[in-house]
């Protein structure tokens, strides 16, 4: 079903409404608990975030190599979007793949059954003792997490195609290669952008998480500290800053593959 | 009966159980493989690749440590040496206390996700005044938010237990309210005109109805929930599987890391089993 214009507008103002009612509820509750060590309110946050942002030399004299939100920032989202790239775009040809190839799939199934279903940031500890605490073993890990989730939905997404489709497309003279591009791929796009998406938004987490286990730089490292210091607000602001990045990331995603998508309507 | 073949060719791979059995079989040829290369070259290498048979031997015993006492035994730090028994009795204490603050946290964020979606999608403007915050918490870098429930409610189980919750219940609430709004409008038409009123619609009708939908859902909750009981336990909480894994971190036990990695992948695994079981029982009607 189309959305009209109106129908739009509608959606866009009663999201706004839910945002303004979320800023309001949570400046409420921090009235309530009236310490803003324990509850800081969003105004609070916000000032934490303008006064900080630029660079803090507490937080150096604690180790960190850069204290400027923008460079950690840039240095969490620039990490999980590679190794988002380089996972996605592997996962992408091993689950089309493996849905086509047997010998493929016996290859990668193993591997699929076991992290589809287990958190991947068991092997995080594992990874960083092989590799250190420096970016590499965060960008495996990242890596590995998109690959699995991103080859087991596509590989999913290719099998979900009923057989009589590309047997209708057989019958019009497609060869095997025609077939996947003309038929399976389109068919298998909507799922496997939605996984990307997904894997994005989570790879970025999967990336701050595996920071706070102790490297020199990025914003996972500087949730730890402003943790271990009792700062609430800090901790709050640096969250929903690197939210809002992944909010944007994926609203760029989105945008990017909608030409792709604009088959379904 | 659809053959699945064009002219021959197979159109469609499937799971082949022995392929599961060779790939492990093969993992673990490989891993001793690269132990024995690791441990050749380097004067770390048994302790940073270890072999299979020091896994399987003091990577098992070595969990002796974490056991706390309360079940009889003496403990390691009252002189008690290593041995399977301890190692046991560790493995089930912090077992038992990581799968419980699972199924707390999950069955919690399932008891309050699946009504505030219905409720949620029940209106079109609240759904989206609802979908648009429940997106943007739902992008929140969840796992490195571990530290800030440890601040609000102390490194305790309720801390875990809750941040669990906190991480499962978006994912809930949208899949609910998104499939309630995939419904067809017959499926409440018809049960409307019998005079079904608004609770019983939703309970009755529109659950059972979305079921088969949030089956996926559920897994995908189930999934962040073990992401969540990890990151919390790695990240301050005393106890659990997750705090064994983060001491072997800390003192950089490769052997005991890798038997509490395949722990924890066991019962991860053997809950996604179990709630597959129970929601393939619920809409077996489907099939």
């Amino acid at each position: 079903m189309r959305t009209t214009p109106s129908l739009r507008i509608a959606a866009i103002l009663w999201g706004a409404a839910g945002f303004a009612g979320l800023w309001a509820l949570w400046e409420l509750a921090a009235f309530g608990v009236a310490n803003d060590a324990v509850l800081p309110g969003p105004r609070v946050v916000l000032w934490q975030f303008e006064r900080h942002a630029g660079g803090d030399r507490g937080l150096e004299f604690l180790g960190v190599e850069h204290s400027s939100y923008g460079i950690n920032l840039a240095w969490t989202v620039g990490t999980a979007g590679l190794g988002w790239l380089i996972g996605s775009a592997l996962g992408v040809a091993a689950g089309l793949g493996a849905a086509r190839r047997q010998w493929l799939r016996d290859v990668t199934e193993p591997v699929l059954f076991v992290f589809g279903a287990v958190p991947v940031l068991v092997v995080a500890p594992l990874l960083l003792v092989w590799l250190g605490a420096g970016p590499v073993g965060k960008l495996t890990l990242v890596t590995f997490y998109c690959f699995v989730v991103v080859a087991v939905v596509a590989q999913s997404a290719a099998l979900n195609l009923p057989p009589a489709v590309e047997e209708y497309a057989a019958t019009l003279g497609l060869d095997a290669a025609a077939r996947f591009r003309a038929v399976v791929l389109p068919a298998a796009l909507p799922a496997i952008v939605a996984v990307l998406r997904l894997a994005l938004a989570t790879g970025i987490s999967l990336q701050a998480g595996a920071e706070l286990l102790g490297p020199r730089v990025g914003m996972g490292r500087l949730i730890s500290l402003r943790a271990q210091q009792g700062n609430v607000g800090e901790v709050l602001s640096l969250s929903i800053t690197l939210g809002l990045v992944a909010v944007l990331l994926d609203t760029a995603v989105r945008a990017a593959v909608a030409p792709a998508l604009r088959w379904q309507g | 009966m659809i053959t699945n073949k064009v002219w021959g060719v197979r159109l469609r791979t499937r799971a082949r159980g022995r392929a599961l059995v060779a790939g492990s079989l093969a993992g673990l040829v490989l891993w001793q493989v690269l132990a024995v290369i690791v441990g050749a070259v380097t004067t770390q290498g048994a302790h940073v690749v270890p072999p299979l048979p020091t896994i399987f031997t003091s990577g098992i015993t070595g969990l002796s440590h974490f056991y706390k006492g309360g079940l009889g035994p003496a403990t390691t730090i009252e002189g008690a040496p290593d041995s399977p028994g301890l190692a046991a009795l560790a493995v089930g204490q912090n077992g038992l206390v990581t799968w419980g603050r699972f199924w707390a946290g999950y069955l919690l964020a399932v008891g309050l996700g699946l009504p505030a979606g219905l409720l949620v999608a029940g209106a079109r403007p609240v759904r989206h005044a609802v979908g648009g915050v429940a997106g943007l918490l739902r992008m929140l870098p969840l796992l490195a938010m571990a530290p800030l429930f440890t601040l609000w409610f102390g490194a305790t189980g309720r801390a875990g237990v809750l941040f669990v919750t906190f991480g499962a219940f978006w994912v809930v609430l949208l899949a609910t309210s998104n499939a309630v709004a995939n419904l067809p409008a017959h499926v409440t038409d018809y049960p409307r005109t019998l005079g079904l009123g608004p609770v019983r619609l939703r309970t009755r009708v529109v659950l059972p109805a979305i079921l088969p939908q949030l089956r996926g859902a559920l897994m995908l909750a189930a999934g962040t929930a073990w992401a969540c009981v990890l990151a919390s336990e790695l990240y301050g909480i005393q106890s659990g599987l997750g705090w064994a894994l983060n001491q072997t971190l800390v003192y950089s036990l490769v052997d005991q890391m890798i038997v509490l990695a395949l722990l924890f992948a066991g019962l991860s695994l053997a809950s996604l089993r179990l709630i597959d079981a129970v929601t393939g029982h619920l809409t077996r009607w489907t099939e």
